[in-house]
C-alpha cells in the first residue's frame, strides 16, 4: 500500500487575531509541542484530516509583517519562503481589518498560496462593520472565509478552502500591488537580474526584487554570501534613483503604497460601522497625548519603581535578618572554625546574598506584568519611542533601563519585552550604567567624607552620569558593534483592561523562580569563591591584609596608581564585583571598623586621608561604571544565552571605568590645581 | 456641541476645576516645602509628590480647554485625571502598609511618611469619583454621546 503524502499548511497572522483557537479548531486534540530550530521560540504543529487527504498545520509565531525585525517575523518569514508549505492561512481579524491586511499583502507578494480566515466576525458586526467577502476575494484573488472560530463557524468552510487550495495550487495568482512607474521599473529591472544569481532564483522573482529595493538584510545577505555582486551594485543604484525621484527612502516608499492599495480595498469592502468613544480611547486621549503623555508616563514609571522597592523593604529585610540569626546559628554550631566559616560566611551569606534579591525581582515582574495586563505598557512604548529612537533604540528599551535604577537584574530580565535582537542586546549591555540602589551606600560614604554640604549634588552628578555614559554607549554599540536601524516600533494598542491579579501573581512567579534557578547557581559559585580568596591562605579569623584578594589588590594597584588609589581601594572593588554595596563592607574591614555603614563617621575619616576628592570623585565613577555585579552578569549571560555578551559588558566597562576615572583625575586635578591622590 | 453634551461638559469642567484647585494647591505647597527643605505641620515632600500632585492637578485644569471639540474629549482628562490619582493613592497605601510592617519588624517607631500622606488623603477623595464614572450610567451616556 503506497503512504499518501502529508500536505503542509502554515497558519499566518498579527498576534491576538485568535489564531490558537482556528489552530486548535482545525487539529483538535491532535498536537505536538517544540521549538523552531535555533531559538528558544515555542513551534506548535497538528494535524486533521479531511476528504481523505492528510494535513499537518504549524503554528507560525504572530506577526505584523514580514520584515526581518524581531524573532517571530523572521521565524515566520523563514517558514513561508524557505519550507514553502502548500497552503498558508492568514488569519485576520475581521474587526480590524485594514490592519492585519498589511501582513495579507506581504504574504501574497511572496507567491505563496493564501488561504484569507476571515476571523472574529462577529465582532466586526458588533462595530456595525459590513464586510464584502466576495469583493475582498475577488479583490485579492485569494479565497476568504468568514469565521467566529470561538463558536466554531466557518472551520468547515475554512477546511475546504485549504483542500481545494491544495488541489489547485499549481494555478498563478496576479494579485500585485502597484509602486508606480519607478518603482516598478526599478523592480522589474531587478526581477531580470536575479537570473542570474541562482540561491536568489529559488524565490519568487517579484518578491526578491521588492526586498532588494527595500535593503532587506537577509536578501542582501543571500546576494553577498553567493557573489552576486552585480545585482547588489544594480540595487543599490536602484534604490538610489527611486530615493532622489521620490523623496523618500525606498523601504517607506514602497510600504506607504501597500497602505494605499489596503486604503482603496477598504473603501470598496468595507461598509457602515459607528465607531463609538470607548473608555480605551478617552484615556488614550490623554495618555498618548503629545504634552500630557511623557509627563504621565514618568509619573507611572516612578510610581511603579516607589512600589517595587517600598514594598519590597520589609521582605528584604526579613530575609536579611533570618540568614544573618543563621548565620550566627551555623557559626556558633560548629566547632571547626574552616568548616564553621565556609557555612556561615561562604554558603549562608552566599544564599542569603541572592534571596535578598528575589523580593525585587519578584515585585518588579508584578508590576510589569500589570502595566502590560492593563495595556498601558503598549503605550509607554508609543510615547517614548520618538526619543529612543534617536538613540539608536525602539521605545520598548525605556521600561527595562529605567528599572535599572532599582536593581540591574530584574531590568536585564525585563528586555524580553523587546522584539528586535539587537535593541534587546543593546539595552542589555547599556542596563548596568543605570546606576542601581546597590550602588547608593559607596556614593553616601564617598560624598559624606569628601563634599560636605554638596552631598546631594554630587550623588545626583553620578545619576545623570550613568545616563550621558548609557546614551553615548548605545550610539557607539549601535554604530560599531550592533549595526543597523532599530526596529521600528508595531505595535498594538490593546483596549485598557483591569489587570488579573492571578495572572500577574503567575507571570512573577514563574519569572522570579527562574532567575532563583538559572542565575542563583552562578551567584553562590562566586560567592564561595570570593570567600575563599578573602579567607585564605591565613584561614578564618586571619588578617585580611594576609589574604590572596589583598594581594591582588597590592598586585594589581599601580595599574591604578595614577589615579592616586591604594591598595585598599582596589581590593575594596574587587570585592564589590559580588554585589556593589559590599564595597562600604569591605572598606570596615579593612580599617578594622565594625559595623561597617556609608554614614559611619569614624570610616569616613578613615577614607579622608586616603583620598583627594577628584580621587573620591574619580573613585565614585568608577564604582558606577565598572563591571556589573555578579548576579547582573548572570543575568546577561541567561537572557542573551551567550557569554560571549557576558563577558563583552565586564571588558568594555571595565574600560570605560577606567577611561572615565583616569579622565576625572586628570582634568579634576587640571581645575583644582591639586596633587595625586594618596601617598603610596 | 448638543444641549445634552453642552451640560455634561459644564459638570465635568466644574468638578475638574475644584479637583484641579485642591491638588494644584496641595501640589504647590508641597514644592515650596520641598524646595525650601523645611517642614510645616508634618507635612514634607518630595519630588515624586510634588510631581504627581501637580500633574493630576494640571490634568484636571485642561478639561475646560477642551471644549471646542466636544465635551467628550473634555470628558477623557477628567477620568484620567481621576484615575491616575487612584493608582497613586492606592500605591501611597500600599507603600505605607509595607513601612508600618518594615518598622515594626526592625522595631522601629513607624511615622507615616510626609511624602505619602497628601496623595493618600486626596486620592481617597477622588477614587470613588472615578468608580461612579467607570460603573454606573455615566459610562453608557458618555458612550452614546460619544458616537460618530
Amino acid at each position: 500500500m503506497s503512504e499518501k503524502k502529508r500536505h503542509t499548511v502554515a497558519l499566518a497572522g498579527n498576534p491576538n487575531v485568535g489564531k490558537t483557537v482556528v489552530f486548535n479548531a482545525l487539529t483538535g486534540a491532535r498536537q505536538r509541542m517544540g521549538n523552531w530550530p535555533g531559538v528558544t521560540v515555542e513551534k506548535k504543529t497538528g494535524i486533521f484530516r479531511y476528504r481523505d487527504e492528510e494535513f499537518e498545520v504549524v503554528d507560525l509565531p504572530g506577526a505584523y509583517s514580514l520584515s526581518p525585525y524581531s524573532l517571530d517575523e523572521k521565524i515566520a518569514r523563514a517558514y513561508i519562503v524557505e519550507e514553502k508549505p502548500e497552503v498558508v492561512v492568514d488569519v485576520v481579524n475581521a474587526a480590524s481589518l485594514e490592519r492585519n491586511l498589511y501582513l495579507t499583502v506581504q504574504l501574497l507578494e511572496t507567491g505563496a498560496n493564501v488561504v484569507v480566515a476571515l476571523n472574529m466576525m462577529d465582532e466586526a458586526e458588533k462595530k456595525g462593520l459590513k464586510i464584502d467577502v466576495e469583493r475582498l476575494s475577488r479583490l485579492l484573488h485569494v479565497p476568504v472565509v468568514p469565521m467566529v472560530a470561538t463558536r466554531g463557524e466557518g472551520v468547515e468552510a475554512l477546511k475546504e478552502a485549504i483542500y481545494e487550495e491544495m488541489r489547485h495550487h499549481e494555478v498563478h495568482r496576479h494579485m500585485t500591488v502597484g509602486y508606480g512607474d519607478v518603482a516598478e521599473e526599478c523592480i522589474v529591472e531587478l526581477e531580470k537580474r536575479i537570473e542570474k544569481c541562482p540561491p536568489l532564483r529559488d524565490y519568487n522573482r517579484r518578491w526578491v526584487a521588492i526586498k532588494l529595493m527595500e535593503n532587506d538584510t537577509i536578501m542582501v545577505g543571500k546576494a553577498k554570501a553567493s557573489g552576486c555582486d552585480s545585482l547588489l551594485k544594480k540595487a543599490e543604484q536602484l534604490r538610489e534613483l527611486l530615493k532622489k525621484e521620490t523623496g523618500t527612502d525606498p523601504e517607506i516608499f514602497l510600504a506607504d503604497k501597500r497602505y494605499e492599495f489596503i486604503d482603496r480595498v477598504m473603501d470598496e469592502v468595507v461598509h457602515g460601522g459607528t465607531e463609538a468613544w470607548t473608555f480605551s480611547d478617552m484615556l488614550d486621549e490623554v495618555f498618548t497625548h503629545k504634552i500630557f503623555g511623557v509627563p504621565v508616563f514618568l509619573l507611572f514609571m516612578w510610581a511603579a519603581f516607589q512600589f517595587t522597592f517600598g514594598v519590597a523593604a520589609p521582605f528584604v529585610d526579613a530575609i536579611d535578618i533570618f540568614f544573618s540569626w543563621l548565620s550566627e546559628i551555623a557559626a556558633n554550631s560548629i566547632s571547626n572554625p574552616a568548616v564553621s566559616s565556609l557555612v556561615a560566611d561562604g554558603i549562608i551569606s552566599g544564599v542569603g546574598s541572592v534571596i535578598i534579591f528575589l523580593p525585587n525581582i519578584f515585585l518588579l515582574f508584578f508590576v510589569l506584568s500589570l502595566l502590560e495586563d492593563s495595556g498601558y505598557l503598549a503605550r509607554a512604548a508609543f510615547v517614548m519611542d520618538r526619543f529612543m529612537y534617536r538613540i539608536g533604540l525602539q521605545g520598548k528599551s525605556f521600561v527595562p533601563l529605567l528599572f535599572g535604577f532599582g536593581c540591574n537584574v530584574p531590568a536585564i530580565m525585563a528586555t524580553r519585552t523587546i522584539e528586535g535582537e539587537k535593541d534587546r542586546i543593546i539595552t542589555i549591555l547599556i542596563t548596568p550604567l543605570m546606576s542601581c540602589s546597590a550602588r547608593l551606600p559607596v556614593y553616601i560614604l564617598f560624598a559624606s567624607a569628601f563634599f560636605i554640604g554638596y552631598e546631594g549634588t554630587v550623588i545626583f552628578s553620578m545619576y545623570i552620569m550613568g545616563i550621558l555614559l548609557a546614551v553615548l554607549m548605545a550610539l557607539l554599540l549601535r554604530r560599531f558593534v550592533l549595526r543597523g536601524k532599530p526596529a521600528p516600533l508595531i505595535i498594538e494598542m490593546p483596549p485598557y483592561r483591569m489587570p488579573s491579579l492571578k495572572s500577574s501573581v503567575m507571570r512573577m512567579w514563574v519569572n522570579g523562580s527562574l532567575f532563583l534557578k538559572k542565575a542563583g547557581t552562578v551567584i553562590f559559585g562566586g560567592v564561595v569563591i570570593v570567600w575563599f580568596l578573602s579567607t585564605y591562605p591565613g584561614g578564618p579569623g586571619s588578617d585580611i591584609e594576609t589574604s590572596y584578594i589583598a594581594v591582588l589588590g597590592k598586585i594589581l594597584q599601580p595599574l591604578f596608581a595614577p589615579m592616586g588609589w591604594d591598595w585598599k581601594a582596589v581590593a575594596a572593588l574587587m570585592f564589590g564585583f559580588v554585589a556593589k554595596e559590599i564595597v562600604v563592607g569591605a572598606y570596615g574591614a579593612f580599617y578594622g571598623i565594625s559595623g561597617a555603614e556609608e554614614t559611619n563617621t569614624s570610616l569616613q575619616t578613615a577614607l579622608s586621608s586616603s583620598f583627594t576628592p577628584v580621587g573620591a570623585y574619580a573613585y565614585m565613577a568608577f564604582v558606577l561604571t565598572y563591571v556589573p555585579c555578579l548576579p547582573t552578569i548572570a543575568a546577561i549571560r541567561t537572557e542573551t544565552n551567550s557569554w560571549k555578551w557576558a563577558l563583552f559588558a565586564v571588558a568594555y566597562l571595565l574600560s570605560l571605568a577606567y577611561i572615565l576615572a583616569l579622565v576625572i583625575t586628570f582634568v579634576g586635578n587640571l581645575i583644582f590645581h591639586a596633587g595625586v591622590g594618596v601617598e603610596l | 456641541m448638543s444641549p445634552e453634551t453642552a451640560q455634561h461638559f459644564k459638570y465635568a469642567s466644574g468638578g475638574s476645576a475644584v479637583g484641579g484647585v485642591l491638588y494644584g494647591t496641595v501640589g504647590a505647597m508641597e514644592m515650596v516645602l520641598w524646595l525650601g527643605g523645611h517642614t510645616f505641620m508634618g507635612l514634607g515632600g518630595d519630588p515624586f509628590t510634588v510631581f504627581s500632585l501637580l500633574l493630576i492637578a494640571a490634568m484636571f485644569l485642561y478639561t475646560p480647554f477642551r471644549a471646542d471639540n466636544d465635551g467628550y474629549r473634555a470628558m477623557s482628562f477628567l477620568l484620567s485625571a481621576l484615575l491616575t490619582a487612584t493608582i497613586i493613592g492606592v500605591m501611597c497605601v500600599l507603600i505605607a502598609a509595607a513601612e508600618i510592617v518594615d518598622a515594626a519588624l526592625l522595631g522601629e517607631k513607624y511615622a507615616v511618611s510626609n511624602d505619602l500622606l497628601l496623595p493618600t488623603i486626596l486620592s481617597l477623595v477622588v477614587s470613588p469619583l472615578w468608580l461612579f464614572f467607570k460603573n454606573n450610567n455615566h459610562k453608557k451616556k458618555w458612550e452614546e454621546m460619544g458616537e460618530v
